[in-house]
């Protein structure tokens, strides 16, 4: 259990000169009062930089430490900080003091080259060698897991990751979890024994390859251990290149939702320069068309004319065709092979076939040129009605109205682009595209490594197989010193399979933990009677249940504060490391009615709380009702000027 | 299962239960060993190995 005793800041931020902070021994929380950019967040980096040598911006961002020395003092020439905590580590008293301070003393530092960052830890008194330090602050309060004790509400608001699978973000708290509640304990036992499998089964290999009956199994053996060596060193390789892409891609994400707009306003403008491209080209196209209707245009003035020797062809035609007809019909009854009219069914005597005869011979002239005739009727018909569909004025009018219409669009998408670009003009266009591009690129090559990690782990599990082959066949052999690398090797195996069974079951089981422990706080913080539950997945994110079963789908991002407060909280009733929590302005999305159960379930997530809040955030007559004895101590953060914080009691005592 | 079973007690259960020819105090030690995190991966390596070759030889 880590307890902080105090803390002292020198230089630090908007803290000028050197300022320091008893905090109460008692349990209970502490709340240190600040507007905004009086330094409540500059009070947590002072935190993190004690313990990590780091300060955090806006959006987890580091910050360089040049620029976190105070600016007043540094005009004054006094450069360079330093912050010291004071603390017990399971009631052993310890002392952290971290500065930094200019490499050539008395002179600017200008960047972080100028300067030297050092610490050193005092356990009881006595100082710690730098391994030495480094190790103690490892088991005191590792960096991975700070994040359940130093935090804020940016930081909370990232819990929601653990509901999206394929996250970097999520990922990356997962294992912080798995990590604070004591697992990697019983995965490092398990990963070394994996190690420790593969060392004995090579030493089997050189006692096998000894022996003249066994030893083409022991070159087999041996081979295969070599291989599943590099393997081994592929998958590690894999894993440490996929976790590099994820969190590119997490970058990459981040980066886009902040280039949303600009990528939208993109978007338009490519598709209005599309839209405007064929518009140009119909718009050619069209003038094309006007200008071929154009040229008929002339024809409009002997539309009249023409319809009129249309009609009279027309009639002319159907005259000739109809004594056409006429003159096939009798051509036809007068041939001898016909015995009835086929109009009347008649028989046909003689003197009538000879009538007929008689009067095909007078019509045979008239016959030969009445078809060309017809011919000549049909080409000027043709002809005739070309030009009367030519002779249209309607759509010439028609092709017009498009044109002028295609021509408007095209001003119209001109105006929209002009505003566009306008929007756009100081914006590094190429750079969000680039951004785009690079999240394709990422997206593909995170593809190919997972595709290329699951071949590694099956060429694993082959290899384990042919392994296990060539033992079985060895161990039927036996003999000398194969017995013993034999049973070494069987060692080795089943403390692999223990410790890989306890990390089921132990991963299960603080699930369930958690689970339970984090409804349990939840139902104390929600001000919504009708979500009774929480339910956790396998990455420990956290669903609310309403009262009738169904998950709660959508949730505020206050809601979303109050999940990750339970979980934190169930976290720390787990977690064989325990220390306090600061929170920094945890109540900015927060209703009223949550403020408050969050103010009375504060002593409860851990014995020692402080907490960082603006008083139009957290009231303090209302921080004391809801309190009451747990309040522990109060301070206020005193402006002295833009860049000079004076840290005091609340009643201005200190 | 209790539910305030340990790490050390699922350990000890899972080894009762399926792996009882594992010397009881091997395991312990073995995850007495892994406890720290900072200590070295090599020297994790020389102490499991010892600690199964002392098992091995008070087999013998």
């Amino acid at each position: 259990m880590l307890r902080l005793d105090a803390i002292q800041l020198e230089n630090f931020g908007p803290y000028k000169g050197r300022q320091r902070i008893d905090f109460p021994r008692d349990d209970g929380v502490v709340i240190i009062y600040g507007e905004n950019m009086r330094g409540k967040t500059t009070l947590l980096n002072a935190l993190r930089f004690a313990f990590f040598g780091k300060f955090f911006g806006r959006g987890s961002k580091a910050i360089e430490v040049s620029k976190i020395g105070n600016q007043e003092a540094a005009e004054a020439g006094d450069y360079g900080f330093e912050v010291r905590l004071e603390m017990k580590h399971d009631g052993v008293p310890y002392r952290l003091t971290r500065s930094c301070r200019p490499i050539i003393p008395g002179t600017l530092p200008t960047s972080d080259e100028d300067l030297k960052v050092d610490y050193f830890l005092e356990r009881d008194g006595a100082i710690l060698s730098p391994q030495e330090a480094g190790r103690e602050l490892q088991r005191i309060l590792p960096e991975e897991i700070s994040r359940f004790f130093l935090f804020d509400a940016e930081l909370l608001q990232e819990y929601e990751d653990l509901l999206v699978g394929d996250s970097a973000v999520g990922d990356r708290i997962a294992a912080a979890i798995e990590r604070i509640l004591g697992l990697p304990h019983l995965t490092r036992a398990r990963d070394s024994l994996a190690q420790a499998k593969d060392r004995a089964a090579k030493l089997e290999a050189s006692a096998a390859q000894g022996n003249q009956r066994t030893k083409e199994l022991g070159s087999l053996l041996s081979q295969l251990v070599a291989a599943r060596e590099a393997l081994n060193n592929d998958l590690e390789r894999q894993g440490v290149e996929l976790a590099a892409i994820r969190q590119e891609k997490t970058f990459l994400e981040e980066r886009m939702r902040k280039n949303e707009r600009t990528a939208t306003l993109m978007d338009s403008k490519d598709r209005l320069e599309r839209e405007k491209a064929n518009l140009a080209e119909k718009l050619e196209m069209d003038r094309v068309r006007v200008k071929d209707e154009m040229g008929m245009a002339w024809t409009v003035v002997l539309a009249p004319r023409i319809r009129e020797t249309l009609v009279e062809l027309k009639r002319e035609d159907a005259s000739l065709q109809a004594s056409v007809t006429r003159s096939k019909l009798l051509s036809q009854i007068a041939d001898d092979h016909v015995t009835h009219c086929p109009l009347c069914a008649q028989r046909i005597g003689h003197d009538a076939r000879q009538h007929l005869a008689e009067l095909l011979r007078d019509r045979d002239p008239d016959m030969g040129k009445s078809m060309e005739r017809l011919a000549e009727i049909s080409s000027q018909i043709a002809a005739l009605e070309k030009h009367e569909r030519a002779a249209n004025p309607q759509v010439l009018r028609l092709l017009l109205e498009g044109l002028a219409e295609t021509e408007r669009a095209i001003h119209s998408r001109s105006e929209e682009l002009k505003d566009l670009k306008a929007k756009l003009e100081d914006i590094d266009e190429e750079g969000v595209r680039q951004i785009r591009h690079d999240y394709e690129r990422v997206i593909k090559e995170l593809n190919v490594l997972e595709m290329g990690l699951e071949r590694t782990q099956a060429a694993l599990l082959k290899n384990e197989a042919d392994r296990q082959n060539i033992q079985n066949k060895l161990a039927k052999i036996g003999g000398g010193g194969l017995d013993t690398a034999r049973e070494h090797f069987q060692i080795a195996n089943d403390l692999f399979d223990l410790m890989n069974a306890a990390v089921g079951e132990f991963r299960e089981k603080l699930r369930v933990r958690v689970e339970a422990d984090a409804t349990r706080h939840f139902r104390t913080l929600t001000t919504e009677p009708e979500f009774t539950d929480l339910r956790i997945n396998d990455s420990y994110g956290l669903t609310i249940i309403h009262k009738s079963g169904q998950q709660v789908s959508i949730r505020s991002a206050g809601a979303e504060h109050i999940v990750a407060l339970s979980l934190v909280a169930a976290l720390q009733n787990n977690a064989p490391l325990r220390g306090p929590i600061i929170i920094d302005s945890p109540f900015v999305r927060l209703d009223g009615g949550h403020k408050d159960n969050i103010m009375q379930a504060l002593p409860t997530l851990a014995s020692q709380v402080v907490l960082l809040v603006y008083e139009d955030e957290m009231a303090p007559e209302r921080a004391r009702r809801a309190l009451k004895g747990n309040l522990k101590a109060e301070f206020k953060l005193v402006r002295r000027s833009a860049r000079h914080t004076v840290l005091t009691a609340k009643d201005g005592s200190l | 299962m209790a539910d305030t079973e340990t790490l050390s007690d699922i350990v000890e259960r899972i080894r009762a239960e399926k792996f009882p020819h594992l010397d009881r105090t091997l395991v312990l030690e073995i995850l007495r060993m892994h406890a720290d995190a900072t200590t070295p991966a090599a020297t994790l390596a020389v102490e499991v190995d010892q600690a199964i070759r002392l098992r091995l030889k008070k087999v013998e």
